[in-house]
């Protein structure tokens, strides 16, 4: 028991430095601008269409959710200003993390454990190259720079899916819908609530290349790692999304 | 990595931050943040909820948001509340704009509401305050709607309470209303009883009074005592309607009270039902008893009727007898049913004056000595005043009760003038007994006879005025004797 309690934190410790030397080394010459470019193309732009049809999709359950909800009260009114709060200050960042721990921490770890296992990684480094910045810190800076931007894609698609299943419903206006939708968000519920998911971003490919890096193993090893990459970035991110939103709430203490 | 991948990281990056800028924008415009506004702030005791960046609303719109709050320096100071107005609605906030915090529903948001000023007002500057109210809070109104509910039943127990003396009241009224009837009924038998026991000699008189002229000709003719009843029983039908309403109405006061926002309405119910139970209450001690002013009720009105009618009729009955008794003119009395001497025409007086058993006691003025010779012998002289004074001496002790006849005569040839002369020497005459000695006028007739030869020796017609006196058989037999000795 010692010993596992031991193993965690040891583990926990050694992913935590191994994805700040990877932030780190993003901002160290030489900058591996192309690679960075490439992992936003795979991490970022071919996760679009999920993300989007995903925030569709619960864009339109939420509505049609809160619609029952709300009618017992006659306040059918509130539901593009319900939607829109529940999506832009929790629904969408966490969502989109999730989808994203499944679809990008899957994907590192078994690239990076794949890499690992067939000795590729040894030899880029026997090529003089950083193995360490060439691969951990372009997905770190990666994923950080498409989450935020994927969770806006989120959200809008959420909003929009909302606005389709309220509009069929009531037949509420574009403008009127959009309009009370923004109205109760305040800048200091959006912004924060958005830039918080760059910490999930780095996250994601923080502990997917972590336990990609050191696979070992054989190809069991890499399909060790890469289901590790899923279910640890998970866990941790909803751990860290509930101290995020704590310091937020501290930094911005009108928005709790 | 091809050339449409990097277009694609592209669209990407460009397309996700253009989305996020547009929810910024979006934001920022609803709370009218890239739009030329004014700042402005009110103080509050009670914030009542109200957050920095809260809606501020001008007259119902949207308007800009509340800036800062600033916390007072002291217990007694107020929260200085912050707000920016968009410029276009700066016209119409005035210095004596009032600013309230509310709230959007019951669950809503809180917002704070400015409402336009009055034209006279000078418009309100940057960095100026307006008025203020306090926050009108929904534990103030659950506490006023609770304190409501206790009024109302209390009120519903004092109402159950006066429902109860009303009842009782309207079942003791009805049977007064019964006793009366009742009572009446036996009156009103023996009355028509009576009537009929006069009917031969009141024909006339029920013709009349079936007419509708006299008193008692308008007390049987009037529908207003009828319709006085009618009414009070409608109005007491009312009442117990009026009643039952206002126990179904505050039932629904209490359903309404404990659900919406009825304070002002159930006030107002409460005060009418209250209004209600003293105006049934008025009305019927109106109805049972007198009034402070002395003023009788409607029950005495009725019962007051009823006996001055029983009164009327048991006068008439009593005049009637005592004009077929002591009254010579029983002939014409009959036909007319009046005790009016001037209703009686010559030749019905001359058909009475024969009548056996109503002798007369007459007193002869003649004209010469009565009249002025100057004025066609119809105005009195002094002497002749005297002289009628000296006639009417006789009659003194039985005026009061027995009317007295002034008969004129004139001697002239014409029937036409005889009749007019001698009916002004009548008049003369009555005319001086009634002022002089208070006569009831129609106790003193006037009988113009005209013409009418004497059966004196001298053969001249009479000219002058008789006084007469209509005797009983008991005081003809009287004076006979003492005419004899």
């Amino acid at each position: 028991m010692r010993e596992l309690i031991a193993n965690f934190f040891d583990d926990a410790g050694r992913m935590g430095l191994f994805g700040l030397r990877g932030f780190r080394d993003a901002f160290r010459k030489p900058f591996e601008i192309p690679e960075i470019i490439v992992q936003l193309g795979s991490l970022g732009v071919r996760s679009t269409p999920l993300i989007a049809l995903s925030g569709l999709a619960v864009g339109v359950v939420m509505s049609m959710h809160t619609r029952s909800s709300l009618e017992r009260f006659g306040a059918e009114a509130l539901i593009p200003n319900v939607l829109a709060i529940a999506m832009i200050k929790e629904t969408g960042p966490l969502v989109t993390a999730l989808l994203l721990a499944g679809r990008v921490g899957a994907g590192i770890g078994a690239e990076l454990g794949g890499m690992r296992v067939t000795e590729q990684i040894d030899a880029l480094e026997s090529l003089a190259v950083d193995s360490f910045k060439y691969l951990v810190s372009t997905r770190v800076v990666a994923c950080m720079i498409a989450q935020p931007l994927l969770t806006t894609v989120f959200n809008f698609m959420a909003i929009s899916g909302g606005f389709l299943a309220e509009t069929m419903l009531s037949g509420i206006s574009f403008e009127l819908y959009f309009q009370r939708a923004f109205s109760s968000v305040p800048f200091r519920d959006y912004i924060p609530a958005t830039l918080k998911t760059a910490v999930f971003g780095f996250l994601i490919a923080a502990i997917s290349s972590y336990l990609g890096y050191n696979a070992r193993g054989g190809a069991e090893g890499v399909g060790r790692a890469s289901t590790q990459s899923v279910v640890a970035s998970s866990i941790i991110l909803i751990i860290v999304d509930v101290i995020l939103v704590r310091i937020i709430f501290f930094a911005f203490p009108e928005g709790s | 990595m091809g050339k449409g991948d990097k277009s694609g990281v592209g669209v990407f990056l460009v397309g996700g931050f253009l989305l996020f800028a547009l929810g910024l924008f979006m934001i920022g415009d609803r709370r009218q943040m890239f739009t030329e506004s004014i700042d402005a702030y009110a103080d509050f005791a009670d914030l009542a909820g109200l957050q920095n960046g809260a809606t501020v609303r001008v007259s119902g719109m949207d308007a800009g948001e509340v800036t800062s709050i600033e916390a007072p320096p002291t217990p007694e100071g107020k929260f200085r509340v912050r707000f920016r107005i968009i410029e276009k609605l700066q016209p119409i906030v005035r210095e004596d704009s009032v600013a309230s915090i509310q709230t959007d529903g019951i669950v809503g948001n809180m917002f704070l509401q400015v409402e336009a000023g009055t034209s006279g007002a000078p418009q309100i500057e940057n960095g100026r305050g307006v008025k203020s109210v306090e926050p009108f809070q929904i534990s103030d109104f659950l506490d006023q709607a609770k304190q409501i509910v206790e009024t109302a039943d209390e009120l519903l127990d004092e109402v159950k309470q006066d429902l109860v003396t009303i009842v009782r009241n309207v079942n003791d009224v009805a049977e007064e209303a019964e006793t009366l009837v009742a009572e009446a009924r036996p009156n009103i038998t023996s009355m028509t009883a009576s009537a009929k026991n006069i009917a031969d000699d009141v024909e006339g008189v029920m013709n009349d009074i079936n007419a509708g002229k006299g008193t008692v000709g308008k007390l049987f003719k009037d529908e207003k005592v009828y319709e006085d009843l009618k009414s009070t029983t409608e109005t007491l039908k009312k009442v117990s309607e009026d009643v039952s309403k206002i126990s179904s109405s505050a039932g629904e006061i209490i359903d309404d009270a404990k659900q919406k926002d009825v304070v002002g309405k159930v006030d107002q119910t409460v005060a009418n039902v209250r209004d209600l139970t003293a105006k049934a209450n008025d009305l019927l001690d109106k109805f049972q008893k007198e009034g402070d002013d002395g003023e009788p009720s409607m029950t005495d009105d009725v019962r007051q009727t009823m006996a001055s009618a029983r009164e009327t009729m048991t006068d008439f009955a009593e005049d009637a007898e005592a004009l077929k008794h002591n009254f010579l003119l029983r002939g014409f009395f009959k036909k007319r049913g009046f005790y009016d001497l001037n209703e009686i025409s010559p030749a019905e007086y001359k058909a009475g004056e024969r009548a056996p058993g109503y002798p007369l006691d007459r007193v002869w003025l003649h004209s010469q000595s009565l009249f002025d010779p100057s004025t066609d012998l119809i105005k009195l002289t002094d002497e002749g005043k005297r002289a009628i004074d000296r006639a009417f001496g006789e009659f003194i002790d039985h005026v009061k009760d027995d009317p007295v006849m002034v008969e004129g005569y004139a001697g002239v040839d014409n029937p036409s003038e005889a009749y007019l002369l001698s009916q002004r020497r009548a008049a003369a005459v009555r005319g001086y007994l009634i002022n002089k000695y208070g006569l009831r006028p129609n106790y003193v007739g006037v009988m113009e006879m005209g013409r009418v030869e004497s059966t004196a020796k001298d053969g001249k017609p009479w000219d002058g005025v008789a006084l007469v006196r209509f005797l009983d058989k008991k005081e003809k037999k009287a004076l006979d004797k003492e005419q004899k000795k």
